[in-house]
């Protein structure tokens, strides 16, 4: 496009010129060519011209040719490209996968942390209530410890896994407990006024509202807690002794007699309430806790155990390792790798 | 080998290959280099400059006419050596004389010593008409009258229109006219113009 504008502003003697120059360099289109040839032959001074033009090209082309005063060959040694160093190529890269190896690693053994931590605040939990209420127990009068005596053959002999129910129950035989002690304490009491007290009804008054409790205690301890545990009256326990191979739990009676004991008849209704409180109180032992036998006689009950929690430490254990060692070597890669950089 | 497979060669970084394309072309790129500057030193830095500059690069070369593509790398450094001292080229007539190793091969067996001094006379007329031109006057009229190239190639090499091209021409053969006439006198009757 500029040579089209520059065509506009050349003058006539510029456009000649250019056409001479072109065709002496032979750079006219055959129609111009023609054109210009059959002009040529008209013009003397044209041809001229064209004659001077074309020896001063001829001179030119005749211009000597220099040789070259040297080689302008490269040096190899400067200009080889340089050899490839792919771990000095992948530095960058380097850095980065060792800085997500260490994240990794400490996520690894975060994670160890947090589980081993969990399972140990659950087995926790599930020990302490049981060792509350072991506590409970063991602090409880004589009266208690004769019954925990009574039913301790039934406690060794109770399933394991009822824990919770066991918790439970023992919470009501708490209270049937402290309950049966207070009537014990008061059918002592009563037991020993009798030969001064003239009027029996005064110990029955007085045992009347324990016995209306008791009975209140008696309806609410009526059902067994476990069918497996079977309650039987004194009659029977002389035989049940006897039978060793009796699969069904055997509630002993005291080898003390004890103000609880239904032998005790010194006025009907304190044996009727003492009755009354016998299978109330060996009903305590329906709860299917364990109870150990110390050595001074004081039951306690044992807290269960809890469950072995599995912990998959196995493979966090192993991919622990792994990333421990994988981070080592990345870290002396790129050691090695920055200090052949900076030599 | 032939050219293309040493080209393929130096561009996956074998330089002996490279050097092979070098002593191939060296001369050319010197003797354009030398009539666009004026001087043989000039010339020869300009030379290895063209070819270091060629070798980096190299990877840009497509393929094509690997010598129109070197010259125009050789042309380029020129116009840069001339912007950068901004002079004009200036030929010493001690380089024309027979003592000259490299015109050596001007000396022809058939002419005289009268006529070999004619013939150095008017070699040196020529030349200061060469360098009596613009740059860009004196790199085409090189181009198309010394090295014998079209105005499609010379176009290609100065990267410019072939109008640009004619236009140059055109007016570098004008100013040579009228300088070469100044020179008539002293030239013989075969070469006065």
């Amino acid at each position: 496009m500029l040579d089209f504008i520059r065509d506009l502003t050349k003058s006539a003697e510029e456009k000649r010129q250019e056409m001479l120059t072109a065709y002496v360099d032979g750079a006219l289109s055959p129609r111009h060519q023609s054109a210009f040839e059959q002009q040529l032959s008209q013009d003397p001074s044209l041809q001229a011209e064209v004659e001077q033009m074309q020896q001063h090209k001829l001179m030119m082309r005749q211009l000597p040719r220099r040789r070259v005063p040297r080689n302008f060959t490269l040096d190899p040694a400067l200009y080889s490209p340089p050899q490839r160093q792919p771990l000095l190529q992948l530095y960058p890269a380097m850095r980065v996968a060792t800085v997500l190896t260490a994240v990794f690693l400490i996520i690894a053994v975060s994670a160890e942390l947090l589980t081993f931590s969990g399972s140990a605040d659950l087995a926790t939990e599930s020990t302490a209530p049981i060792a509350m209420q072991s506590e409970s127990v063991t602090t409880n009068g004589a009266a208690a410890d004769d019954m925990a005596d009574a039913v301790s053959d039934d406690m060794a002999e109770a399933e394991m896994p009822v824990v919770e129910d066991a918790a439970s129950e023992m919470e009501a035989a708490e209270m049937v407990v402290e309950e049966a002690e207070e009537m014990a304490v008061e059918a002592e009491s009563a037991e020993m006024a009798s030969p001064e007290e003239s009027d029996g009804e005064v110990a029955g008054a007085a045992a009347e509202p324990p016995l209306d409790e008791d009975a209140s205690m008696l309806e609410i301890a009526a059902t067994p807690p476990k069918p497996e545990v079977e309650i039987q009256t004194e009659e029977q326990f002389a035989e049940a002794e006897t039978d060793a191979d009796s699969e069904t739990t055997v509630v002993s009676p005291p080898p003390t007699a004890s103000p609880s004991s239904p032998r005790m008849t010194t006025t009907a209704v304190t044996g009727r309430a003492v009755e009354a409180t016998v299978p109330a109180a060996t009903e305590i032992a329906a709860a299917p806790t364990s109870v150990v036998e110390t050595d001074d006689g004081v039951p306690a009950v044992a807290p269960p155990t809890p469950p072995p929690v599995r912990q998959p430490v196995s493979t966090l254990r192993v991919v622990q390792i792994g990333l421990a060692i994988l981070l080592i070597v990345m870290i002396t890669a790129v050691v090695y790798t920055r200090r052949k950089l900076n030599s | 080998m032939d050219e293309a497979g040493l080209i393929k060669d130096a561009q996956k970084g074998d330089v002996t290959a490279y050097n092979r394309l070098v002593i191939q072309y060296q001369e050319v790129v010197y003797n354009v280099a030398y009539r666009i500057m004026g001087d043989p030193p000039s010339a020869e830095d300009v030379a290895q400059e063209t070819f270091i500059a060629a070798y980096k690069a190299l990877h840009r070369f497509q393929g094509g006419n690997f010598k129109a593509w070197l010259l125009r790398i050789a042309t380029n450094r020129c116009y840069d050596e001339l912007r950068r001292h901004k002079r004009r080229p200036q030929s010493s007539l001690d380089e024309l004389t027979e003592d000259n190793e490299s015109f050596a091969f001007m000396r022809t067996p058939e002419v005289g010593p009268e006529g070999q001094q004619q013939r150095t006379e008017m070699m040196q007329a020529i030349e200061e008409c060469l360098n009596a031109l613009s740059d860009d006057q004196r790199v085409t009229a090189v181009l198309c009258d010394v090295e014998g190239y079209d105005y499609s190639a010379i176009a290609e090499i100065t990267a410019v229109s072939l109008g640009t091209v004619k236009s140059r021409m055109n007016r570098a053969r004008r100013k040579l006219r009228d300088c070469l006439r100044g020179f008539g006198e002293l030239l013989p009757a075969t070469y006065r113009l």
